[in-house]
């Protein structure tokens, strides 16, 4: 044990760039410290932290006092010639000049490494998302089949991406049959099974069922004991249903238990425990599976052809693209939906099709577009970063221009100097590096915080070796390009000007090219910055939208249970939660806004004869307090009531919209609707209300049609919304207690949130945007108006003394400060004109992210524009103020 | 080597080559030692710029010993304090303690006055 500890990974790397002599004994130290605290202590996260900052502390350290110090022992052999020989010495110089700095090395180090952060952190993301292969063998070759329906076959945003329902599976046997080309399949079902016993409070269990041979497609071999096979479901192992665990439940419920194999757990005996690294296949099953269970084809479940419940894994044969598979499928499917309807045909009549996904393809789904736009925008800062950079060396390099002349005046050969620049440089990427991989290690675990679900594969994504590698050659490369700027110019420029250039009091060097790089930095700034100000207008407006009901002070929660009758169990639950104190009303509704509907069904008034195809219409089934509960108010008619009872007239309520759609100006109440559906065989409803509109999937999709049943005449499972000035926690348990006393004991409690919660989490997708987008923004225009300052304050230092003259000649502090305000304002109209132009082109992109606001919203580019104008004017105030100031006396007496 | 009187961390290092047993003075007990006396945390790479220093001064000696199996089979560096570094140590303990004779309670004192009297200036 003693001999395997090992340093963490990241301390082995950072050690592994210790250099000079002796390094290996301060990597011995870092080991033997690491080990004895391990021995004393144990190991823990937090041991680890210490042992990496102290490695990076160390490595600064060393670096700093042992390197570019000639130690007695190093003898640098100094009889050859070449440049290997040159390098040493002018390293070491180097660096020795860098010492003398600590300001601007660490100014330049941090600049790059902002930008070199942002691209690691974003590319970690795509590089798990979009280049990794899913982590099975030979995954380009497993697929996704299932039923399509007509209509909505293709998933917007993704070209050749088909949108997959649950499948009958002997549908799907038929079709197996039909086609070629398939090497193994198997059917999966994804579940939540309602566990309750006396003992426990009850739960909701997340079980996938799977067909035999689904663990072998996606080649898992279980950590503990064995996996699913036929006979678990009737009690082979202990009499009960076996189940594979996933490991994060065998942590977090059994303590890691390894002598869990065999023992029970609720309606389970666990048979075996999947390993760490196993990915769930997220387009089936979600990534959250606990109780992985065997599928038996020929349960009454999966033998019914009307019942659609599975989705297909399968692996293609080699060499079959999924084209000729998706070609082959739809033809089998169409002449099987005429020979065998059950379980083919769609909600609205028509025949189902059968469709098939790469399972990649299907597990990235849409989201590979904002990650990519993401990484743009990170790109976009990195060049910025690298422009600042380069500035920076550039106004350095100004400053060892007479160094540099002299040096070549002397016999200095142009490369050996264009080399230790690119090297000086190169060396500060690289030590930029490590703060971006610093920051992108900040920036993963944000991302694992704040990012939104909606990110496919975020459980695999980390900055791992690879993306150590890519942080380190993209400093390589930013560190190379950023050098070879001043190198050029320092390489081209005129020994005798530069040479003389301290006598002379015009000194206009380079003033050009860094202007330029100044404005180029607020171009892209104002790209970024344009780009957050839609995000953050856009963001507004949803916030904005009229939800249709008042939200605060509402709890809502689910309850889920079984009973033929659940009108009779809905009135119970209410009637025991109302009692509580401080409750002030109580409703329950089938799905509560920001839940969807219920189901869609397509209703036509009775009367109406002309042949119109309809969109069908959201469906919810609601007790009679409800609207009131949720403030929605009832415009017409009147809400349900306790004559509203199964075996009475079938009433609906209906929204405002539905209401103006279906009815224009005529007046709803008392007309019947129809509904169009066939399985419904032509069921009628009498209008009986008016309500106003309510959100009901998503704030994004406006105010759409809907329809509202009681609750006694369309059995629904059941939400319900508590009106409390109570919080949560102090309700939770007492409505729990509440449905103990009623004997639903084996009811659980589900998803309990304020309502104002369920809201903040439906916008988090657009938060996470925002702020991702608006950090990147922020640093730009920082990054922007600090080169920008650096540029003026520069030039001012540099002209001090030809500024001296013009006051000495006459001319006025408000002159030579307008003097150097224009030059700011210069590069402000040359960057921002760029930056427009480029903004307007690129936020195209964003358009899919914006929720009622123009691409090129003036009002957010003026936003953005306003933005740097401000930061310009305060970064050349204090330069031009300096200027002002210049003594001509003091100015002319220095030289 | 322009003679200078030794820094406070550079004592620190020399105090605890005085105080380890001379197979114990390399760069782990020494971190710890003076991490455990005065509480504070130190990088590994911070005690051997301030060995470098003290060699070059030569203060301290030092020679490559044997690899161990507890550090990944590296060698470590053991330190030898020399006679100038310990005469130059014990200069510079004294000319402390001889000047602070006797002061430590007047300076605690001093302490307590001046908390008095910036809360009083709050008020």
């Amino acid at each position: 044990m003693h001999q395997r500890t090992r340093l963490p990974w990241l301390a082995r790397v950072l050690a592994a760039l210790l250099i000079g002599d002796d390094a290996d004994v301060l990597r011995g130290d870092l080991e033997e410290r690491y080990r004895r605290r391990v021995a004393q202590d144990g190991d823990s996260l937090r041991l680890r932290v210490a042992v990496v900052s102290d490695a990076a502390l160390s490595l600064v350290h060393w670096s700093w006092s042992r390197v570019g110090r000639r130690s007695p022992a190093a003898r640098i052999p100094r009889n050859q010639e070449g440049i290997m020989t040159t390098m040493g010495p002018d390293l070491r110089q180097m660096l020795r000049g860098l010492r003398r700095r600590p300001g601007y090395a660490g100014m330049v180090a941090l600049t790059l490494g902002l930008g070199i952060g942002a691209t690691t952190t974003i590319y970690s993301v795509v590089d798990a998302m979009l280049v990794r292969p899913l982590p099975y063998r030979d995954a380009d070759r497993l697929v996704v089949i299932g039923n399509t329906v007509p209509g909505s076959e293709w998933l917007e945003g993704r070209e050749g991406l088909q949108r997959l329902e649950v499948i009958a599976l002997p549908n799907f046997q038929d079709l197996r049959e039909r086609v070629s080309g398939l090497r193994g399949t198997a059917a999966i079902e994804r579940r939540n099974w309602l566990s309750a016993t006396r003992e426990d409070e009850p739960e909701i269990l997340d079980v996938a069922n799977v067909e035999a041979g689904f663990f072998d497609l996606l080649s898992v071999k279980p950590l503990l004991g064995r996996l699913t096979r036929d006979g678990d479901q009737v009690g082979d192992a202990g009499g009960q249903w076996g189940t594979v665990i996933s490991y994060e439940g065998w942590q977090r419920r059994f303590g890691a238990d390894p002598t869990i194999i065999g023992k029970s757990f609720r309606q389970f005996t666990i048979i075996g425990v999947l390993p760490r690294d196993f990915v769930q296949p997220a387009a089936l099953v979600g990534t959250n599976v606990e109780f992985w269970v065997h599928l038996d084809p020929k349960d009454r479940r999966y033998t019914d052809r009307r019942r659609r419940t599975v989705m297909v894994l399968a692996r293609l044969a080699p060499d079959v693209p999924v084209e000729r598979l998706r070609r082959d499928l739809s033809v089998a499917q169409t002449r099987l939906a005429a020979e065998r309807p059950e379980g083919n045909v769609s909600r609205d009549g028509g025949s189902l099709g059968a469709g098939i996904n790469s399972l990649r393809d299907a597990t990235i789904g849409a989201g590979g577009r904002p990650v990519l736009i993401f990484f743009g925008a990170a790109l976009l800062l990195l060049v910025l970063a690298g422009t600042n950079a380069a500035n920076l060396l550039i106004v350095r390099g100004l400053e060892r221009d007479g160094e540099l002349s002299l040096r070549r005046a002397l016999g200095a050969a142009r490369t050996r100097l264009a080399v230790s620049l690119v090297a000086e440089s190169l060396t500060l990427a690289l030590a930029g590096g490590v703060v971006g991989l610093g920051i992108a290690a900040a920036g993963v675990a944000a991302f694992r915080r704040l990012g939104p679900q909606a990110i496919p594969r975020m459980s695999e994504v980390a900055v791992n070796f690879r993306i150590v590698v890519a942080g380190i050659v993209l400093s390589t490369v930013v560190g190379v390009l950023v050098g070879v700027i001043p190198a050029i110019r320092s390489s081209g420029a005129d020994l005798l000007a530069n040479l003389r250039s301290s006598l002379t009091a015009f000194s206009p060097r380079g003033t050009r090219l860094r202007t330029s790089l100044a404005a180029t930095q607020l171009a892209l700034a104002l790209v970024l910055g344009v780009g957050a100000s839609l995000l953050f207008r856009s963001f507004v407006q949803l916030r904005n939208e009229r939800l249709g009901f008042e939200p605060n002070g509402l709890v809502a929660f689910t309850v889920a249970f079984k009973n033929a009758r659940p009108w009779e169990t809905w009135d119970q639950v209410l009637e025991a939660v109302g009692r509580l104190p401080g409750v002030t009303a109580v409703g329950g509704a089938s799905n509560l806004p920001f839940e969807g509907p219920q189901l869609m069904l397509s209703l036509k008034p009775a009367d109406e004869t002309r042949e119109a195809s309809l969109a069908a219409v959201a469906g919810y089934a609601v007790n009679p307090t409800y609207f009131a509960t949720a403030k929605i108010p009832v415009l017409r008619g009147r809400t349900f009531d306790s004559s509203d009872q199964p075996d009475s007239r079938k009433v609906v309520i209906i929204n405002e919209r539905f209401a103006r759609m279906t009815f224009g100006d005529r007046d709803p109440i008392g007309q019947v609707l129809r509904v169009q559906e066939d399985w419904m065989q032509g069921a009628q409803y009498e209008v009986v209300g008016v309500v106003g509109d309510v959100v009901q999937a998503r704030v994004e999709d406006g105010m759409l049609p809907a329809f509202y049943r009681p609750h006694t005449q369309m059995p629904a499972a059941m939400s319900v919304l508590v009106a409390s000035r109570r919080d949560v926690a102090s309700l939770a348990p007492e409505i729990r207690r509440s449905l103990v006393d009623i004997g639903l004991w084996s009811a659980p409690v589900v998803g309990m949130s304020s309502m104002r919660e369920r809201i903040g989490a439906s916008f988090s997708t657009p938060r996470f945007q925002l702020l991702l987008i608006g950090t990147f923004a922020g640093v730009a225009v920082l990054l922007a108006g600090i080169g920008l300052y650096g540029t003026l304050t520069y030039t001012v230092r540099s002209r001090t003394r030809e500024l001296g003259i013009r006051m000495a000649m006459g001319a006025s502090q408000r002159q030579v400060f307008e003097l150097v305000l224009r030059q700011g304002v210069r590069v402000l109209v040359g960057g921002l004109t760029v930056g427009l132009v480029g903004a307007a082109g690129l936020t195209r992109l964003l358009q899919g992210f914006l929720h009622r606001v123009s691409p090129i919203d003036p009002l957010a580019f003026g936003a953005a524009l306003l933005v740097l104008v401000v930061v310009v004017l305060a970064a050349a105030l204090r330069p031009a103020g300096r200027a002002a100031r210049v003594d001509p006396i003091a100015s002319m007496r220095a030289h | 080597m322009p003679s200078r009187a030794l820094g406070e961390f550079e004592q620190l290092i020399l105090l605890a080559l005085v105080a380890l047993p001379p197979e114990e003075c390399y760069g782990v007990p020494i971190r710890e030692l003076i991490e455990q006396r005065t509480g504070r945390a130190l990088s590994a790479g911070a005690v051997y710029t301030a060995l470098d220093r003290l060699t070059a001064r030569g203060f301290v000696s030092s020679a490559l010993g044997e690899p161990t199996a507890e550090r990944g089979g590296r060698r470590k560096r053991m330190y030898h304090l020399e006679t100038a570094g310990a005469r130059e140590l014990a200069r510079s303990v004294r000319t402390l303690q001889g000047m602070s004779e006797g002061l430590l309670p007047q300076l605690e004192l001093r302490l307590a006055g001046t908390t008095a009297r910036s809360s009083g200036k709050r008020r």
